[in-house]
């Protein structure tokens, strides 16, 4: 008798489905914080997709709107206003640019998918990213107000997305472990990878968020070459291997 | 894209994907009209021009699925490439387009090419050849095969491309 209760007991725990998504967004935002196993699977069955979007959508504006304050702050002026509306279109953007690959590729490896829950997974993974950040925004200040130098600042940013961004991480691919139709690694893969291109040429792009002391504090530089390009030009800057003598003063001719 | 949709849907389907990465490669400034078409051609045409070797090579070796079935799967991995590059176009397109140095939109292009190739083969292959016997035979046949039609399809792209 008591082993027949006890496995009722198990039967119905195991069947018992998960709370549904809270109705108000702070509440989802709360779930997706305290809850993200059940937040999950509720983004796999939930019908209210556009509503759960917006709320996510808002968060990650808004918290990618305060780090970027963070991270212009230490430059005063117009800096901390421009890195703030910056942020959050990088985030938003990659995340438009890249969804329809990571789709396409769970298309072509399982046969079906679903954009709008795709769009859903990512935007969740952001928002606890943008989140993470949010909450590292006052790290970055507290360096600002120490004074800290433009390289520490610029590690001391890098140390923070690098915090945030695996924590979105380990929430998207723990998204992508409990679907049904199961992602192999090799898409998973090859989407992040295209979301790391994307949003390093996005960043890039949309220049610069921690200005340089020499600088002078303008919205978006003009496209100079492109992030792989960067990234070669400061591998030979390391080697001591320089293409001018030193870096241009506002108003020089670069 | 089911079985039963309208042939002509299915043709699209497969061109439309390398048709729009091939245009994407003009948003950098570089390259010709004539070359960016090119790739749907050279994508569908290289595939079918092999197919007759690797049905052979099959046969031969005792691990040949039927003409048809090899005809089916050859038009599946075609869509599902082609899904693969719609999904990248827009990525590709921004990347191509804020890219100034010729040579990286050039490197996105073909990577991108390279990665739909290698996927679309890997799809072929587990449409056709997972349930055959004799897996060691198959796996080395179909390496050969898939290498040649690279190595192909690479010469006549960089060859398009001038």
């Amino acid at each position: 008798m008591t082993t027949a209760i006890q496995d009722t007991l198990l039967v119905t725990s195991a069947t018992k489905p998960p709370p549904p998504l809270a109705d108000h967004p702070l509440g989802v935002v709360d779930q997706l914080l305290r809850d993200s196993g059940t937040f999950l699977d509720q983004i796999e069955r939930t019908d209210d997709l556009t509503r759960i979007a917006k709320t996510l959508i808002v968060t990650i504006v808004l918290s990618c709107a305060a780090f970027g304050a963070a991270i212009g702050a230490s430059r005063m002026g117009l800096q901390p206003l421009f890195a703030a509306v910056k942020f959050p279109l990088v985030v938003l953007l990659t995340a438009g640019l890249t969804v329809p690959a990571f789709s396409a590729l769970t298309k072509a490896s399982v046969g079906t998918a679903s954009l709008r829950r795709d769009l859903l997974l990512v935007l969740s993974s952001l928002a606890l990213t943008s989140m993470v950040l949010a909450a590292l925004a006052p790290v970055v200040l507290l360096g600002v107000m120490l004074d800290a130098r433009y390289h520490a600042v610029v590690l001391l940013v890098v140390g923070c997305c690098g915090i945030g961004g695996l924590a979105g991480l380990v929430f998207f691919l723990r998204g992508v472990s409990r679907r049904s139709e199961k992602v192999p690694r090799l898409a998973t893969l090859i989407a992040l990878s295209v979301f790391a291109l994307v949003g390093s040429q996005m960043s890039w792009t949309l220049r610069p968020f921690v200005a340089r002391p020499r600088a002078k504090v303008e919205l978006v530089r003009s496209i100079e070459g492109s992030f792989l390009d960067a990234v070669a030009t400061s591998q030979r800057s390391a080697r001591g291997i320089y293409s001018r003598e030193s870096a241009p003063l506002p108003g020089e001719a670069r | 894209m089911t079985q039963r949709s309208h042939p002509i849907l299915r043709v699209l389907l497969m061109i439309a994907g390398p048709t729009l990465v091939g245009l994407t490669s003009l948003l950098s400034g570089h390259g010709s009209g004539t070359a960016a078409l090119s790739l749907p051609a050279l994508w569908v045409g290289v595939l079918f021009v092999m197919l007759p070797t690797l049905y052979i090579g099959a046969a031969i070796l005792q691990v040949a699925p039927s003409a048809s079935e090899l005809g089916r799967a050859a038009v599946a991995a075609l869509e599902r490439s082609s899904v693969v590059f719609l999904g990248l176009v827009p990525a590709l397109g921004f990347l191509v387009a804020t890219s100034v140095e010729g040579v990286t939109a050039g490197l996105l292009t073909k990577g991108v090419v390279a990665l739909g190739a290698v996927l679309g083969l890997g799809a072929f292959y587990r449409l056709v050849f997972t349930q055959r016997e004799h897996r060691g035979r198959v796996l080395a046949l179909f390496t050969v095969w898939s290498l040649v039609c690279l190595a192909i399809g690479a010469h006549l792209f960089a060859a398009a491309q001038g």
